[in-house]
């Protein structure tokens, strides 16, 4: 009988493997399978387990810098002193950056779909051992398991 | 070294070295960014793709020039419209030394990050190996998923919180260190205390010019940089295990479903 789970590139997946190991599931019984992307890699905001090299966060972070500095300046001449006018221009540059940002990517935005799962894992388990093995997986956040008799 | 003996490809391109207090490696890098980090704030650049030394030379170089010469106060001067203050302020004697070095830590910057990348590339085609930890008497150095987004939080309370979150130590220290130096002179807190209880005159009044102006650029390059690293460590991480993977779990004596 074989066990497929799928799963995120975390420290668990390594955790789950040795646990098998534990529980008597020789090494050459277990299959890892790091699947490469298939699709072109762009998300608007990069996530713990995905990131495509763009950064969302370069131009809103040099804006954020221009329009802090100059609102420092400006403020010691306007009522409310260089600290509110140095917050409030500091968001201001922010979302002026992630506005250019989102307009410049948002159509390739379209073409992006959320898949998770970046390992694909094949045990070849005896009958007796299935439900030991959905267990470990199961409690190492695999995102999905199914069986083949 | 090792003489005679020619190094592997994987050697002589490597993707990451991992010491305990941070892992250094390359990744591809928009070489305009990193010009721009080095025009806000010369060293911001070289420190941002790990070449360390360079940047806190050019760091303390700039943090030298400036105080001495009031270029932060003839730049609040001149933004305001007060050129002839800002033309009575600045010392020439520092400020003339200004221009090469300023130039130079974008220009070296620059190419730096375009040549990092093409070195990037062919580390990525060799499949270099990664280290997955380092340990030592000083530190623990773990490659680990790490939130970018935690990161920036606390790299929004203090800069150099974040890195060493993400565990960059190297500019960790540095940015703690020279914010709280910033901090200190520019009486930044202080007038927040002033500001926050609605006194925005006193608040202006004890702010300090010259070095609250240093502040943005410190804050907005180290939102940046712990964003971008925490997000590569992290592909870092997926490419090291998978290698690990493969070499390990993909045995020939393996019985795939019939």
């Amino acid at each position: 009988m074989h066990v497929v789970a799928s799963f995120e590139h975390s420290n668990f997946l390594e955790l789950a493997i040795s646990d098998l190991e534990e529980k008597g599931v020789e090494k050459n019984r277990i299959c890892a399978i790091p699947l490469h992307k298939m699709v072109k890699e762009r998300a608007l905001f990069d996530t713990l387990h995905r990131a495509d090299g763009q950064s969302m966060l370069d131009l809103p972070a040099i804006m954020a810098t221009i329009f802090m500095t100059l609102g420092v300046c400006w403020g010691f001449m306007w009522k409310w002193g260089p600290i509110i006018w140095g917050l409030l221009a500091f968001v201001g540059g922010v979302t002026v950056g992630l506005a250019i940002k989102y307009l410049l990517y948002k159509n390739s935005l379209k073409e992006n779909f959320r898949c998770n799962t970046e390992v694909v894992l094949i045990i070849d388990c005896k009958p007796d051992e299935v439900e030991t093995v959905e267990t470990v997986l199961f409690n190492h956040l695999a995102i999905g398991i199914g069986r083949k008799a | 070294m090792n003489s005679g003996n020619p190094q592997s490809p994987k050697q002589r391109r490597p993707k990451a070295v991992a010491s305990s207090i941070a892992t250094n490696f390359l990744h591809l890098r928009n070489p305009y960014v990193i010009a721009w980090w080095s025009a806000a704030f010369p060293g911001f650049g070289h420190v941002s793709l790990g070449n360390y030394v360079i940047g806190f030379l050019l760091f303390g170089w700039e943090m030298l020039v400036n105080t001495q010469s009031s270029l932060n106060i003839g730049i609040i001067y001149s933004f305001t419209g007060r050129y002839d203050m800002a033309k009575e302020i600045v010392n020439n004697r520092w400020l003339i030394s200004y221009a090469p070095v300023w130039i130079f830590s974008i220009w070296s910057s620059y190419h730096l990050a375009v040549d990092l990348n093409k070195l990037s590339i062919l580390a990525d085609r060799n499949h270099s190996p990664i280290a997955a930890s380092n340990m030592s008497f000083f530190e623990i150095n773990i490659l680990d998923k790490r939130n970018p987004w935690v990161a920036v939080w606390w790299t929004a309370f203090t800069p150099g919180l974040g890195h060493l979150y993400t565990h960059r130590i190297p500019t960790g220290f540095f940015l703690l260190i020279w914010w709280i130096a910033m901090a200190y002179y520019s009486h930044l807190l202080q007038a927040f205390q002033y500001t926050a209880l609605g006194l925005f005159a006193e608040a202006t009044a004890v702010l300090n010019l010259e070095w609250v102006l240093y502040m943005p650029s410190l804050m907005g390059f180290a939102i940046y940089d712990v964003y971008v690293n925490t997000v590569e460590y992290n592909r870092l991480f997926d490419r090291e295990q998978a290698a690990y993977l493969t070499s390990e779990y993909q045995s020939t004596e393996f019985i795939m479903p019939k």
